[in-house]
């Protein structure tokens, strides 16, 4: 658990609370927080059993009455519906999106914050102006112009789509140049007299030293594409039913609760809750060092 | 890494060239799908034009001007100011109490408590709303349900102004609040102990010790997080979209949500939904230019 | 804890691997034949109810089933919240259909973008002859006719749970009278509360978007016309007849005859079938609705005309809103596009009166030819109450067809509504809400410009 090291600053000691009461009563509270956060998730996966006709009904009880597993049926025949989707296609097509984006990106980027880092180019602090500036502008403004963008690019209603618009991020960048900047530059040196170019130097020495933001930037990345709503829903037509993106789906099942019922909007949910769970165990190791690297100091 | 030897041997020119070709995918990405959009988005927001086969043509700033008189849009530009600043306010002020007791918690569970805090903060907009919503719903859901059986009246959720703003904050805060406190904390612990033991010795209570010692060290947190979380809570659709959709009144209406929601926008044309979306570019830079303004008096004052 | 989530997924596995096809989804095997070489001809549907949504399909499928036409029919369900959206970006993807659905009220709105072109040359004048009245009113502007209208449904109509409102209501019959109706539910809610029956409610009425076109039936009723003059010079929301509507929304809200929030307007037929509401206000298509997944309810659900201020029977009390399809202005082979219009509704007089009857008479035929054999196909079967058909054809023969002025003057008029049902003063809100009216109308323009006036 060296990622949760306590024995940083001041925590070797920690505050001393002699006061009982209040100890215990801080307990409380952090019990009562984290109770809050499964809470909602709790009743999510009771109602995922219950009888689509029980879900609201006028006669409210916590655990479902009869429990089914009929939600969860319903998604393996979803695509014989007029969604005509394949569930578990979509959350596997989801997934591949997001973890080729995920590689993608994090190439990109990590070289791109590295160069800003680490070399010196000409006009390197205008273009670095430009990059930064891009995170200011909201998804909202470019949205209609960025589908023009896209089809003129042929790009509409392919994998490629999903991917690429999303790839370079002015934040990654920023944090990747944040972590890099901060580097012990001894290494390149060393490197230098042995021949090695500034693209090698990053290939050779940054790159395997760098996991932790890899793994946070890919995880971020990895979450934010798996999450995405919106460009997905707009660029993928429902020819392309195979390209459908799961919060898309979601979305479409919860405005037409009539055909299956709230249950299996719940169960599809809950189950699209699990890739982001795996990505929270894989990532909590790494989460402090992160957010230390990002870029608050 | 043989393809890499064409580039020029001395270490300055080879840093211009290798400068230009790690930051050129990057670059080029940006400018196809971020800066020309843009520079799209603004050329078209002077013409008149409505998705179809017709000609548009040119009409200075009357889309801006119309942008003004649409009052659903003005209200629900006003309606996120009011919701980000209830949820910043909220989640800093919490998160920060929050992680002031999560360091006192040793052993595993504190271990654990610190671990699980952030996991909603990876979940979806659109799951979020609608695991939330089987808790809002008025005749049914969870909420409603649990305070019929003890004899209550049920909550409107989306009749009342008050409960709809309840019911796009709590499943916001819920999301996001985890991951500030844990931002909080690992400033917290990495405030130097002899600072800390300092003031033991003086005696100061948590208060004192917290204005004089902890906010000073953690300006440049407090900044970060409300930054990043004033510039994606203007943003945010996909909560208000599945929890309220606007109700009551457009009372919880927020901006992107009133530019995707047709329904809503029915008769707007096309050329003034961009317009609008670049007076909500211009807005959230504005917001951001007073946080960092006040946060920088702060500086001084503190300083 | 991993052990604890490896436990949580492999129960997960353990459930989805107990699966069974659920009883509510009919896995449609019919095959779909495809056409080698055809032209395709791609058509935007709105996404329904499910069960509607399937007699397209099939349509559809039949459609296809003849492959020596030369045309591959494709349809995609578009869900109607993200509808105008997605036209709008498929016209900037240029990935534009060739034939979409669209409603009455929206239709002009597609006329003045261009997006809907003028259709009269692409059906023979008998076509256009064989339709009704009204819905050749609708779809026509400056004698051009820009759509094909597909069925009329009258959107405001009264349901009713027979066994729950003997039971709450002590009385077999809803009184025609506004005012009676009110006591009414006064004694439900009372007797509601006695049996402690707090999660049923007598009443239900649109809220949100559909309180702005889901109560044009109302306010016709009421004050003998809609918001603007017919002319759109000036509002009539200062009418008597909307103060008359503000207040029983005070009263219905106020008094909590109606849930203080509730779910879509087109599904609310689901809270009188599960029982949630002993009444409520819904629209035709909710026959269909009860009959496909409430169908032991049969006998137990009535449908009458909505009550009026006055207790009169011969008042407009619903709009005929309902759909139609047009070719759009990137279609690239019009006649094909136009064939398949003619076997979908214009032309197989077959193929829609099996629409109709498989809707379960919800809707209204457009064509003459057709509404006869529908009428009399009607008459000769069991399926549908005799009460349900009767209501439909006396509201729909009174109804009027549905606004076309700007869609903010009515979400103004549900502004009001709602205002009053929360309990702000109704002289008030009325006021606001005619300036708001007729600043509309003088920002726009309006004034004189109602196209169908032309």
């Amino acid at each position: 658990m060296s990622s949760l090291d306590l024995n940083r600053g001041f925590n070797k000691k920690e505050i001393p609370l002699k006061n009982k009461i209040i100890r215990v009563l801080l307990y409380i509270i952090v019990i009562f927080v984290l109770i809050n956060i499964f809470l909602p998730l709790f009743f999510a996966i009771l109602a995922m059993f219950k009888d689509k006709k029980e879900i609201f009904s006028a006669e409210f009880s916590i655990f479902p009455i009869n429990w089914t597993f009929d939600n969860f049926s319903r998604l393996f025949y979803l695509e014989y519906t007029t969604i005509g989707v394949n569930y578990f296609q979509s959350l596997f097509v989801t997934l591949a999106v997001s973890a080729i984006s995920m590689v993608l990106s994090l190439f990109i980027n990590s070289i791109a914050g590295y160069a800003f880092a680490r070399l010196e180019f000409p006009l390197k602090r205008t273009v670095f102006a430009i990059v930064i500036s891009t995170m200011f502008i909201p998804g909202i403004t470019i949205l209609l112009t960025s589908i023009s963008v896209v089809s003129a690019l042929n790009m509409m209603n392919t994998i490629w789509v999903l991917i690429i618009p999303g790839l370079s991020s002015a934040y990654n960048i920023f944090f990747f140049k944040q972590f890099y900047s901060g580097f012990p530059k001894d290494y390149d040196e060393a490197a230098r007299v042995d021949g090695c170019n500034s693209i090698e130097i990053f290939f050779k020495i940054y790159v395997p030293n760098s996991l932790t933001p890899m793994v946070i930037m890919g995880a971020g990345t990895f979450i934010g594409y798996y999450n995405s709503y919106l460009w997905p829903t707009l660029t993928i037509d429902q020819d392309h039913k195979g390209l459908t993106q799961i919060m898309s789906l979601i979305y479409s099942l919860f405005n037409d609760q009539s055909t299956l019922g709230y249950g299996a909007v719940l169960a599809a949910s809950v189950i699209a809750l699990i890739p982001a769970v795996l990505v929270f165990i894989i990532v909590q190791r790494y989460i402090r060092e992160g957010i230390a690297l990002s870029g608050v100091k | 890494m043989k393809q890499f030897h064409l580039l020029p041997k001395d270490k300055k020119k080879e840093e211009k060239v290798s400068g230009w070709i790690l930051i050129a995918p990057a670059l080029i990405l940006l400018i196809i799908f971020v800066i020309t959009p843009l520079i799209m988005a603004i050329y078209r927001s002077f013409f008149y034009f409505e998705s179809g086969p017709n000609d548009s043509y040119f009409v200075g700033f009357e889309n801006y001007a119309k942008v003004f008189q649409n009052e659903v849009f003005v209200k629900s530009l006003l309606n996120i100011v009011i919701m980000t600043l209830l949820i910043v306010a909220f989640q800093v002020i919490g998160a920060f109490l929050f992680a002031n007791i999560l360091v006192t918690m040793k052993g595993r569970f504190g271990v654990f408590a610190r671990t699980i805090i952030y996991l909603p903060y990876l979940f979806s907009g659109v799951i979020v709303g609608s695991i939330f919503t089987l808790l809002t719903f008025y005749n049914g859901g969870v909420i409603n349900g649990i305070l019929g059986n003890i004899g209550l009246d049920p909550i409107p959720f989306t009749y009342d102004t008050f409960w709809a703003y309840v019911s796009i904050i709590v499943p916001t805060l819920w999301v996001g609040s985890g991951y500030t406190t844990l931002i909080f904390y690992s400033g917290l612990i990495n405030i130097p102990k002899d600072y800390y033991e300092a003031s033991m010795v003086d005696g100061a209570n948590f208060l004192k010790r917290t204005w004089y010692i902890v906010l000073p060290q953690l300006k440049n947190y407090f900044v970060l997080i409300i930054v990043t979380l004033v510039t994606a809570n203007l943003q945010m659709f996909e909560i208000p979209m599945l929890m309220t959709n606007g109700l009551p009144l457009n009372e919880t209406m927020t901006p992107v949500l009133y530019l995707i929601h047709v329904r809503a926008n029915g008769n707007v044309s096309q050329s003034e939904i961009i317009a609008s979306s670049i007076m909500i570019m211009i807005f959230i830079g504005a917001i951001n230019a007073i946080v960092f303004a006040l946060t920088n008096r702060k500086e001084k004052r503190a300083s | 804890m991993k052990k604890i989530l490896f436990g949580v997924f492999s129960l997960f596995s353990l459930c989805l691997l107990s699966c069974t096809p659920p009883s509510d989804i009919i896995i449609d095997d019919e095959e779909e034949k495809v056409e080698e070489g055809a032209t395709s001809i791609n058509m935007w549907m709105m996404d329904f109810q499910e069960w509607e949504n399937r007699i397209n399909i099939s349509q559809r499928k039949k459609f296809n089933s003849n492959t020596n036409d030369g045309i591959q029919l494709n349809q995609n369900y578009i869900n109607k919240n993200n509808f105008d959206e997605m036209i709008r970006s498929a016209y900037e993807s240029k990935n534009v259909p060739d034939i979409y659905m669209v409603s009455y009220g929206n239709l002009y709105k597609e006329i003045s973008s261009g997006r809907a072109i003028d259709i009269s040359g692409l059906f023979s004048s008998e076509i256009w002859n064989d339709l009704t009245d009204t819905a050749k009113t609708a779809v026509t502007y400056d004698g051009k006719h820009y759509g094909f209208p597909i069925n009329l449904e009258p959107s405001t109509i009264l349901a009713y749970r027979k066994d729950l409102l003997k039971e709450y209501g002590k009385v077999e019959e809803i009184p025609t009278k506004w005012a009676d109706f009110l006591t009414l539910c006064g004694t439900m809610k009372s007797n509601l509360k006695s049996a402690n029956k707090k999660n049923i409610y007598p009443f239900g009425v649109p809220t949100g978007v559909a309180c702005a076109w889901g109560t044009w039936g109302l306010q016709a009723s009421a004050t003998g016309g809609l918001a603007v003059t017919d002319d759109w010079s000036t509002s009539r929301i200062t009418e008597p007849g909307y103060k008359e509507i503000c207040e029983l929304w005070s009263t219905v809200y106020g008094n909590g005859y109606v849930p203080l929030s509730s779910g879509e307007y087109t599904e609310s037929i689901f809270d009188v079938c599960d029982g949630k509401a002993i009444t409520t206000m819904c629209g035709s298509w909710s026959f269909a609705s009860v009959l496909n997944m409430y169908p032991e309810l049969k006998d137990q659900v009535g449908f009458i005309p909505l009550p009026t201020f006055d207790g009169s029977k011969d008042k407009v009390t619903a709009t005929n809103g309902g759909w139609c399809y047009v070719i759009s202005s990137e279609c690239k082979d019009k006649a094909k596009a136009a064939e398949v219009i003619k076997f979908l509704v214009a032309e197989d007089t077959e193929q829609s009166v099996d629409y109709f009857s498989r809707a379960f008479y919800s809707k209204f035929a457009t064509r003459k030819s057709v509404q006869a054999l529908v009428n009399e196909k009607a008459s000769k079967q069991n399926d549908v109450p005799k009460q349900w058909i009767d209501t439909l054809n006396d509201v729909a023969s009174r109804a009027i067809l549905e606004p076309i002025y700007d869609w903010n003057i009515s979400v103004a008029v549900e502004g009001m509504f709602e205002e009053s049902a929360m309990g702000n003063g109704i002289d008030e809100t009325i006021a606001k809400c005619d300036k708001t009216v007729k600043d509309i109308i003088s920002r726009n323009n309006l004034a004189g410009t109602n196209p169908r006036l032309k």
